[in-house]
């Protein structure tokens, strides 16, 4: 919303020297944001009032040489292209230096002093659109120059200063109005400030007498319309809004149409009230504000057909005439040729407005404002400001009959405050004298008892904004300026320390995931639909959102595997070998579950699994888990490779998995090349796992001894079972450490060399090399015999 | 003889400083002072002189034998240090890469405040990304028509609840009524996470972002003292003191309700394209939670007052270090996630 500062001075005579940047800082932290300032008088530098002394046409072309009094500046000769150049006529002049906007012209140019056919032409008649200025200058027409009233200015005046434009237009951020109907207007601000800068707000006109009727309105429905009024205005004549008005709406971003619906919409920026006039004479019966009946349609004034069963509507005797508080229909205009205009002013219920808009799709001005909920009595002031405008305008204009329907009036909200509440919530002493007064410059009934003020909000603050002790807390805040208090810090008393165990895991495990070569991403909540088929999650046990952010992403994800193995294809053209990692909510069975995930890109698909099962034996040391079984269960999932899987498990419980990721999913993916190795696992169910408890082993008292063995083994002997195996060895066996495999020149198909270090001792001695060898040989005979396995 | 010990030591001297190895100087120690060494040697013949001269002598030689291991000592350590590591090594060389990977600058960002918060004794607290709208709104003290409800940027789930509309959540305040109803006031908490929203992606709008909440619930809060909130995610985040100002804000779920801005990190204040030459951006909302909040949180609203601030962690952590699109923070691009520290 823009508001002008001179409009402002209206209603309040602002402090001497006040900046308008300090207006706006004052403005921005106690009551709106105001987004920045205008200044629209900035463009008309070098511009000014000047009239045609005399005109003659330049033979042989379209155009007038014409002598231009431009006061101060002298006698000005310009070469004009506009049929309207004549003599006599009060225009604009822009002389050189000045910025002027050329038709079509995507940037504006600077006037300078030229020559054509041997003529000087030392400045440019202006045409409104030449300086920006066709809201204000409507009629102007596509040809002609701005034509000025006589009676204007004298020549040589800054065309800026005689039409009103050494103006500041301050921005307002509309989000930072929601909560606030009395300040979608020029008034309302103008109480802002008052209180602000503690001065007198000036009273708004006032309107008596008018001649009662009751033909005018037939019962409105309460529920859409709380008050209607209607006013017969005769003897009005439709043309153009004076220079002033026209210029105030421009400087608003309102164009100005014709003196009714410019007059409506000047109340409407002043008042924060709408209201609609119609052409008398169009209007059959009386008028009434209903719901929209099956059947009943509407063509809006923005050229839309609408079906408005349903919808609050403004309708005569014959048809529906408007959307009621949204938008006027074709037959709700004024012909110029009328003299009888039909006023609308009336208050719509927010509710109502708001579905109403929504469901045509149009918000207009006064959508904005009814949405927000308007008091009933400002109908008063909108009116009162509208009549005395135009008596002003067109003293002929008389009101033939008015009509006043009141459903339910807003009540003034009251609230009752205790003084220790106000200062305790704001860690300071005011007194009630002090408070009182802020209260009455906004509007406010205030009295005081025994420490506690009893107060009557304004109607205009009663709408929904003003009904509880903190609301009055945050207007005496405000108002003094939040600045303008002195920072206490809370006063923190110890407690015992909340027992979190989820938090801490969650923490250490990210940490230690990203420590070991793995960068951590973050996915959207949802999965591809295509990508999860191809793990084989059926949807029917998914999350689903109503309104996704594409078709392919309905479904909320079920684990975070799928959403990671998009994310390494967008990395594999970029790098050979990485790693990624997620932690995050996941929806199996529409119950939300936190996991985390990881996996290893890379070639060597042994090495990366390798790789990948050290990272998670690391995560059971460092973030203190019970130790997990690598099972050969089959997996819960669909992306693993059942011949390259391992679920983990904690006592009966599966806590996650381990493994290749498949070439369906791979390609599903998008992954062209490479290897995955991915994990998953279940940081809810680790939660009750988290543990200290570890038991300390004694060092040896003797050396142990060993040696290392080389085995050639089939593909199909585990290392699992083969340390089972030679676990019967004997007691003085203490460790099986694997070493390494190779797979290649020297070793055949199907088989593998694996090297595995044997460590050996005793508690009461050091064994003898013999004894060693003794093992050794008894473990060659196992593996023989077992798996028919011979060293290498 | 007292020539030939003159000899011996002429010659230790010689050969010490003409040997250029650890190895080499130990050579001459067995050549001296080993068990068929000169010295040793001499001090076998010592028995064989008459015993008027033994006494002189073993003190000739005894000095030189002292003599000889002190050079050989000095010359081996000199020669130890010298000779380095044997082989050449490029010092410029770079460093082999042990670890690469690492957390989310957003989780980096989310880890500094926990730790500054939990140094204030407060707790950090996780909520469900799943929730109701009777947590998202009614509690919030949305009123049953307001637009927020009806507008399309809340990800409304299919009637996946008990007759409750679902949705992942809009935000975490209402989170915080969770958190209040699992036991008595006070309250002191963090409240991390994502939050999702419906918006068409741009530089600048995401469809799902990072929160962090913070919430102090007490007898007496002071709205000043919610400064300390603001205070601490705004030097944490950017590692110095950032000056804020408060102004009047309206949110349904605080009452009084505050918009707080920060002097622009850019121009520090005098005003540039980046705060639209205001000096100022608006980072966090904050206020004390409305007493239909606390109401719905089973918290008296006429015995417990507090403060509230939460803010989107994305934006601040784009200001911090200069990130111009919101986008690269869910496009798991290594190029970028890998910049951080």
């Amino acid at each position: 919303m823009k508001l002008s500062l001179n409009w402002l001075r209206d209603y309040i005579d602002l402090p001497a020297g006040l900046a308008p940047q300090q207006l706006m800082h004052d403005l921005t932290l106690s009551t709106v944001e105001v987004e920045g300032i205008e200044y629209p008088g900035r463009h008309f530098a070098h511009i000014c009032v000047g009239r045609i002394v005399s005109a003659e046409p330049i033979e042989g072309t379209h155009l007038t040489l014409t002598q231009v009094d431009a006061g101060m500046h002298g006698q000005v000769q310009v070469i004009c292209g506009a049929a309207n150049a004549r003599a006599g006529l009060l225009s604009v002049i822009a002389l050189p230096g000045a910025q002027i906007w050329p038709k079509g012209a995507a940037q504006s140019i600077e006037v300078k002093r030229v020559t054509m056919r041997g003529l000087h032409s030392e400045g440019v008649l202006c045409a409104a659109d030449e300086l920006g200025l066709q809201g204000v200058f409507p009629s102007g027409g596509e040809r002609g120059i701005i034509e000025l009233e006589e009676s204007l200015a004298a020549s040589g005046t800054d065309l800026a200063t005689c039409i009103g434009f050494d103006d500041a237009v301050l921005e307002i951020d509309n989000k930072s109005l929601t909560n606030r109907p009395d300040l979608w207007g020029h008034y309302g601000i103008a109480r802002e400030l008052a209180a602000i800068y503690r001065l007198d707000l000036k009273p708004m006109p006032k309107w008596s007498d008018l001649p009662v009727s009751s033909s005018l309105l037939s019962p409105a429905d309460p529920s859409i319309c709380p008050r209607f009024t209607a006013t017969l205005i005769e003897g009005v004549e439709i043309n153009a809004a004076p220079l002033w008005m026209r210029s105030r709406l421009a400087r608003v971003g309102q164009r100005s149409i014709d003196l009714m619906v410019d007059l409506t919409n000047y109340v409407m920026f002043a008042t924060g009230q709408p209201s609609h006039a119609y052409d008398a004479d169009q209007l059959s019966g009386p008028l009434t504000a209903r719901v929209g009946r099956a059947g009943e349609s509407l063509r809006l004034l923005d050229g839309s057909n609408q079906d408005m069963a349903g919808l609050p509507v403004i309708a005569d005797s014959h048809s529906v005439l408007a959307a009621a508080g949204v938008m006027g229909g074709a037959r709700s205009g004024v012909a110029r040729t009328t003299s009888r205009i039909f006023l609308e002013v009336a208050s719509f219920s927010a509710t109502q407005v708001r579905r109403s808009s929504q469901r045509l799709g149009v918000r207009s001005e006064a959508s904005a404002r009814f949405e927000k909920a308007v008091d009933t009595q400002r109908i008063d002031q909108a009116l009162g400001l509208f009549l005395t405008l135009l008596k002003q305008i067109q003293p002929d204009a008389s009101v033939r009959a008015f009509q006043d329907w009141l459903g339910r009036s807003t009540p003034r909200a009251e609230v009752t405050v205790s003084l220790d509440f106000i200062n305790s919530r704001l860690g300071k002493s005011f007194g009630a004298p002090d408070i009182g007064a802020t209260l009455a410059r906004l509007g406010f009934e205030v009295q005081e008892a025994a420490g506690s003020l009893q107060l009557k909000a304004p109607t205009f603050r009663s709408t929904g904004d003003i009904s509880l002790p903190a609301d009055i807390v945050e207007e005496v805040a405000r108002l003094h300026g939040y600045d303008n208090f002195t920072i206490v810090a809370p006063r923190i008393d110890l407690q015992r320390m909340p027992r979190n165990r989820r938090l801490p895991l969650d923490r250490r495990v990210r940490e230690l995931v990203a420590s070991v070569g793995l960068q951590e991403v973050f996915t959207y909540p949802w999965s591809d639909q295509a990508m999860l088929a191809a793990v084989g999650t059926s949807t029917d046990t998914l999350l689903e959102l109503e309104a996704p952010p594409s078709p392919e992403a309905r479904f909320l994800r079920a684990a975070l595997v799928p959403n990671l193995l998009a994310s390494a294809a967008n990395n594999q053209h970029h790098f050979e070998d990485f790693g990624l990692f997620e932690a995050g909510a996941v929806f199996p069975g529409r119950t939300e579950a936190r996991h985390i995930a990881g996996l290893l890109f890379g070639s060597d698909i042994s090495a990366l699994f390798g790789r990948l099962k050290g990272v998670l034996d690391m995560l059971v040391r460092k973030a203190h888990l019970r130790p997990w079984t690598y099972s050969l269960l089959p997996p819960d999932a669909g992306w693993a490779d059942p011949a390259v899987v391992t679920t983990l498990q904690v006592g009966d419980e599966t806590v996650g998995i381990l493994g290749r990721v498949n070439n369906r999913c791979q390609r599903a993916a998008g992954i062209k090349r490479g290897e995955v190795v991915a994990f998953e696992l279940d940081l809810g169910l680790l939660e009750a796992h988290v543990t200290r408890e570890n038991h300390y082993q004694p060092l040896p008292a003797h050396p142990q001894t060993g040696f290392d063995l080389t085995l050639l083994l089939a593909d199909s002997v585990a290392w699992r079972d083969l340390e089972t195996s030679i676990q019967s060895v004997g007691s003085q066996l203490r460790a099986l450490e694997w070493m390494g495999e190779y797979r290649g020149k020297g070793v055949d198909a199907g088989t593998r060399a694996l090297t595995f270090r044997v460590r050996l001792g005793q508690d009461d001695r050091t064994l003898t090399a013999e004894e060693a060898e003794l093992v050794r040989t008894r473990i060659l005979d196992i593996v023989a015999t077992r798996f028919a396995a011979r060293q290498r | 003889m007292s020539e030939s010990l003159e000899m011996i030591r002429g010659r230790l001297a010689d050969a010490l400083s003409s040997v250029d190895s650890t190895d080499a100087v130990e050579q001459l120690r067995v050549e001296f002072l080993g068990k068929k060494g000169a010295i040793t040697l001499l001090l076998k013949e010592l028995g064989s002189l008459p015993p008027e001269a033994r006494k002189s002598a073993g003190q000739a030689i005894n000095e030189l034998k002292s003599f000889a291991q002190g050079a050989i000592d000095a010359r081996k350590d000199s020669l130890l240090d010298s000779e380095g590591a044997g082989v050449a090594v490029d010092v410029t060389r770079p460093g082999t890469v042990v670890s690469p990977g690492g957390l989310h600058p957003i989780t980096q960002m989310m880890y500094d405040l926990d730790d500054a918060f939990a140094a204030l004794n407060f707790e950090i607290y996780q909520g469900p990304e799943v929730s109701t709208e009777d947590f998202e709104f009614d509690y919030m003290n949305f009123p049953p028509d307001h637009p927020a409800r009806e507008s399309m940027d809340t990800f409304w789930l299919k009637g996946a609840g008990d007759n409750r509309a679902t949705c992942l959540r809009p935000h975490l305040t209402g989170g915080s009524v969770r958190r209040m109803m699992q036991g008595p006031p006070p309250y002191r908490f963090v409240y991390p996470g994502h939050v999702y929203r419906n918006e068409t992606t741009d530089a600048r709008h995401e469809r799902a972002f990072v929160q962090y909440e913070a919430l102090i619930v007490d007898r007496e809060v002071p709205f000043t003292a919610g400064r300390l909130l603001i205070d601490t995610i705004l030097e944490t985040v950017f590692g110095r003191p950032v000056k804020t100002r408060m102004r009047a804000g309206f949110f349904p779920f605080v009452e009084p309700g505050y918009e707080i801005d920060m002097e622009c990190q850019v121009c520090h204040g005098k005003g540039c394209s980046v705060c639209k030459h205001v000096g100022w951006l608006e980072v966090m909302p904050g206020g004390v939670p409305h007493p239909n909040v606390l109401r719905a949180s089973g918290v008296d609203p006429d015995q417990w007052t507090g403060f509230y601030v939460n803010v989107g962690l994305d934006r601040l952590v784009m200001m911090r270090y200069g990130i111009d699109d919101v986008r690269l923070f869910h496009g798991a691009d290594l190029r970028f996630l890998g910049q951080f520290r």
